[in-house]
């Protein structure tokens, strides 16, 4: 599942945002409970965190969502959402120098934080294999598992419109 | 300056990407405001000179008062001109980060217009033109230029009359581009009110404002 950072110079910079990508959907989607324990997960693996200071501070804001709707798609403002952000710079370790940053549904701040250093640690090459292994493919492995069964529970009532009209 | 802003093309700011090293305001609410509140004692009593404080660091070539004002003022509907002739990469990358204000190559189109004054050294009356002084029906929407100076002080050689002044207040402003040139630049500018140009002089963390209200007599 993980491909490894190749230590490449060349490799695409397509490649790099595509892998953060990838753990910046899961660490964003993981409840501030399930990420803390990711966090002690991280420090067995690589040993103590490193420090960093500010670039944002923890912040809760409104974003305006929005969504298509009609034939031709026409964007519509859905709605605002409580998301917390927040901004970090790693100042030593292996990852020093780097930028994290963390945007999450809710107002939970410590959640923010913890994610932007994650998610400043993942850029590190040296760090990327044994965090995605600690700490982003558990998260991972249990969002699919709960989207599973949520997803298992809908099937029980689900119509299929397609073959009521055949039928009639 | 993080290392990608480095391969920007300096004569485009415009695709500048939101990077930076450094912090913005430690508490945003409040230092906002109190930024906010000085500005408009700045523009209320023309010639005063404001002390900013607990003002976080500048990217360069911004002094810590013109940062503070920019990271309090401009948002996304402020477009940004920031003077090309003094580099301002680092602080095009921190501002679009921190307040999200589009950057413009085109000076007329700017809300919030910055120099270090090397723009000014030239020929005042081209170096002062260009900017929106907005329309007569919405003189409201004219820039408000932010300009950096070498000397900021109470008492000096520049007299200053007008709207929020009783009789007159005197004020040095010191810098290779204040000559009598500028001056006269500028009152062509006054001229057309109520449309003009709103200048801030910014030294280190203090600031002194000249709204388009304000007569100068050196």
């Amino acid at each position: 599942m993980t491909t490894p950072p190749s230590g490449d110079p060349a490799e695409t910079l397509d490649r790099k945002v595509e892998r953060r990508q990838a753990w910046f959907a899961v660490l964003s989607r993981a409840d501030g409970q399930d990420l803390t324990q990711a966090v002690d997960r991280a420090r067995d693996v690589i040993g103590d965190l490193p420090e960093y200071r500010f670039l944002r501070r923890p912040e809760v804001g409104l974003m305006m969502m929005r969504g298509r709707a009609g034939g031709r798609g026409e964007p519509f403002n859905l709605g605002e959402m409580t998301v917390a952000r927040c901004s970090i710079l790693v100042s030593d370790g292996l990852a020093n120098g780097l930028t994290g940053h963390a945007y999450r549904r809710g107002r939970d701040l410590q959640a923010a934080e913890k994610m932007a250093l994650m998610d400043a640690l993942l850029q590190a090459d040296e760090h990327y294999a044994p965090l995605m292994d600690a700490v982003v493919h558990p998260l991972a492995r249990s969002q699919a598992q709960s989207r599973a069964e949520r997803l298992a529970e809908s099937a029980e009532t689900k119509v299929d419109f397609f073959t009521m009209m055949r039928e009639r | 300056m993080p290392d990608d802003l480095r391969a920007i093309d300096q004569a485009d700011l415009s695709s500048c990407p939101a990077r930076t090293d450094l912090p913005g305001f430690d508490n945003p609410v409040m230092a906002a405001q109190e930024v906010f509140m000085a500005t408009l004692r700045a523009f209320a009593e023309p010639g005063t000179v404001q002390n900013l404080r607990n003002l976080p660091k500048a990217p360069s070539p911004l002094s810590p008062a013109a940062n503070g004002i920019l990271l309090s003022l401009a948002d996304p509907e402020t477009p940004l001109w920031l003077d090309p002739s003094a580099e301002p990469l680092a602080a095009a990358g921190h501002l679009r980060f921190h307040t999200g204000a589009p950057l413009v190559m085109d000076r007329s189109k700017a809300t919030f217009a910055w120099t270090s004054g090397d723009l000014l050294a030239g020929d005042a009356e081209t170096a002062l033109g260009g900017f929106n002084l907005g329309r007569d029906d919405y003189p409201d929407q004219a820039a408000t230029l932010i300009v950096e100076v070498d000397e900021l002080a109470q008492d000096g050689p520049v007299r200053l009359a007008g709207p929020g002044i009783k009789g007159h207040r005197a004020v040095s402003l010191a810098a290779p581009f204040i000559t009598p040139a500028f001056w006269e630049a500028r009152a062509l500018i006054s001229g057309l009110f109520p449309r003009g140009l709103d200048l801030l002089f910014v030294q280190g963390s203090r600031l002194v404002g000249l709204p388009r209200t304000t007569v100068v007599e050196v």
